[in-house]
């Protein structure tokens, strides 16, 4: 097992390389660099070579993105011009607020998406199969910024169940519980905006894993039995579909974020996706930079644990 | 009796014929497509071209509500929905068409080269799949656009580029087993070059599976442009459905002007969810273990 799991890792480190490299290179060639005619425009050539030196810029691409990543490896992942502070603290203190809202998307998705996928597929080809089929395709035809406009028309404009924008009730300076409750209440909207449009590929999944193990011999065999429909469902179905869908839930997360970008920056919550679109407006190389970084490690971290957990719970898959 | 046997994608046709609601989605697609081919036609017989500008509704300083004038209303500047609308289409299918083309290609020849020579190569390239299928897709998109800056030519590449390995892997896991079968032998003892093998004998096999790949892709094409032009990283002046909903995304316009909004975003979802339909259903229509 712990062969298995070290062998993920170094694989996973590898990719991360792939990617860091792919990412350093699309920076690379991005015209406007540090140092230019842009800067001043009487600047003499030698000027522009000196500050080149300094700057390291004479030296060709290669091996700067070997200087990159030996600081980015001790913590260094530029300076944010932006915020004037280290693009790594930038990010540390916004990442948090991107996991209140991912994370409860997830569960929550999750907890809506498992038993809608498992009803759809008990009642195949019946009435409630087709209308959940209907939700899930309008799910995923829906852009999310679209349901966003929808969402804060009815129910923070009209309804005016939620605030419609940020993370906390400014200038309210709440603690504690009331604290908790305020985040709660701005979260109410991305949530469900993020619960919606990413419930669907988690209600296919179950839905047609769950019609394949309907039609294995040992469900028939159950059934055969004479035991209940439901605890065929359910103690010799469903149990059998919980593993791909235990994998499925940690692929999910870097999508997860990835999909929020737009979503958070529209209710104006403090998070990941909102300042990497701020750091594109302003042009903030660094910041830039450091949050692909950021998405990439988390992408990659979701199919890290999954493939973890598929080998510790499946004994099929071999482990050398 | 005819006993004329039917070709794969004939029977896929007849199949896909008894699907009731993606037939319906074709026809929804073929409406949209009709009406961004003749878009400029329509403008003429309505009498409004997509910069034009009502002076009543402009002196008004309001965008004007739905009328018979204006079928779906007018913005603030008095520029007709409709009219956008439809020429909307044309851009919003036309980088579709583009981006999907360009992923077809690059899928076809990469999960081509794959599966037909397996091994070393087949190894090297599902390694590269896995690696593009980890990037953060949304995050790169926004960054590629950043640097180069807002332009329809690089989000119709860019998607291509970034949209391939689906239908490569399709390619891949069927030319595995097309190229084990006997007219492959054949193709062999006549000594015909690789490439004459790949492009003439296996992928005509994988017609069908293309077509489905191609559908889904459209979709999601445009679902992805229509993001990226609500976030104004898609050229600001072409009238693009996310363009519209993006200069109309002020709270006040929102609450108050529903039609500049909710028109262009309707026009998305009932597009996407077409292709999503059709696409399905020519999915299932294949799938001989599907009823």
């Amino acid at each position: 097992m712990l062969k298995y799991i070290i062998r993920r890792v170094i694989v996973s480190l590898f990719i991360l390389f792939l990617m860091t490299v792919m990412i350093y290179t699309i920076f690379a060639f991005a015209p406007g660099g540090p140092v230019g005619n842009t800067l001043d425009p009487n600047m003499t050539q030698e000027a522009i070579a000196r500050l080149k030196v300094r700057y390291g810029l004479d030296q060709p691409v290669y091996l700067r993105y070997f200087y990159w990543l030996r600081s980015a490896l001790s913590g260094d992942l530029g300076y944010s011009i932006q915020y004037s502070k280290p693009a790594a603290d930038v990010i540390k203190s916004y990442m948090w607020n991107s996991f209140i809202l991912a994370v409860p998307a997830i569960i929550i998705s999750n907890l809506i998406a498992i038993p809608l996928g498992v009803l759809s597929a008990v009642k195949n080809n019946k009435f409630t199969d087709k209308m959940i089929t209907f939700f899930t395709f309008a799910s995923i035809s829906s852009p999310s910024f679209f349901v966003a406009l929808i969402f804060l028309k009815i129910f923070a404009m009209d309804l005016q169940w939620a605030p419609f924008s940020g993370m906390v009730t400014p200038g309210a300076g709440y603690t504690g519980f009331a604290y908790a409750m305020d985040v709660m209440r701005h979260a109410a909207l991305p949530l469900s905006v993020m619960v919606f449009t990413g419930i669907a590929g988690m209600v296919i999944f179950v839905r047609s894993f769950m019609l394949n193990v309907l039609s294995q011999d040992y469900v028939r065999t159950a059934r055969a039995k004479g035991i209940t429909e439901s605890s065929v469902i359910f103690k010799h179905a469903f149990r059998n579909t919980l593993i791909p869908i235990v994998t499925m839930f940690s692929g999910i997360l870097g999508g997860l974020f990835g999909g929020s970008i737009i979503i958070e920056s529209m209710f104006g919550w403090p998070g990941m996706g909102t300042i990497s679109l701020g750091a594109v407006t302003f042009r903030d190389y660094p910041l830039i930079m450091a949050s692909n970084i950021f998405f990439a490690v988390l992408m990659l971290l979701g199919y890290l644990i999954s493939d973890i957990v598929y080998g510790l719970v499946d004994p099929r898959v071999k482990l050398d | 009796m005819n006993n004329k046997s039917q070709s794969p994608l004939a029977i896929m046709f007849k199949r896909f014929k008894r699907n009731k609601m993606a037939i319906v989605a074709l026809y929804i697609l073929g409406i949209i497509a009709l009406l961004a081919i003749f878009a400029p036609v329509i403008s003429k017989v309505i009498g409004m071209a997509p910069g034009d500008i009502d002076m009543n509704v402009l002196l008004e300083g309001r965008p004007a509500s739905p009328s018979l004038a204006h079928f779906f209303g007018t913005d603030e500047a008095g520029r007709d929905i409709f009219i956008r609308l439809l020429y909307g289409a044309r851009v919003s299918l036309t980088i579709g068409l583009v981006a999907v083309s360009i992923s077809t290609v690059l899928g076809v020849s990469i999960g081509g080269a794959a599966g037909f020579y397996g091994g070393m190569i087949d190894n090297l390239i599902m390694r590269l799949i896995e690696v593009i299928n980890v990037l953060p897709v949304m995050v790169l998109l926004i960054t590629l656009v950043a640097i180069t800056g807002p332009n329809i030519y690089m989000i119709m590449v860019v998607l291509g580029i970034t949209g391939w390995t689906g239908i490569a892997r399709q390619i891949r896991g069927q030319l595995l087993s097309l190229r084990e079968q006997e007219f492959m032998l054949a193709t062999k003892a006549l000594g015909l070059s690789d490439a004459r093998k790949i492009f003439i004998h296996l992928i005509p096999n994988t017609t069908s599976y293309l077509i489905v790949s191609i559908t889904l892709g459209m979709a999601g094409a445009i679902l992805s442009e229509s993001m990226l032009s609500f976030l104004g990283l898609v050229s600001p002046t072409a009238p693009t459905w996310g363009n519209m909903i993006n200069a109309a995304r002020e709270l006040y316009n929102i609450q108050n002007y529903l039609w500049l909004w909710v028109t262009p975003g309707a026009a998305i979802f009932i597009t996407v969810m077409s292709f999503n339909l059709v696409g399905t259903g020519l999915r299932y229509a294949l799938d001989p273990k599907s009823k």
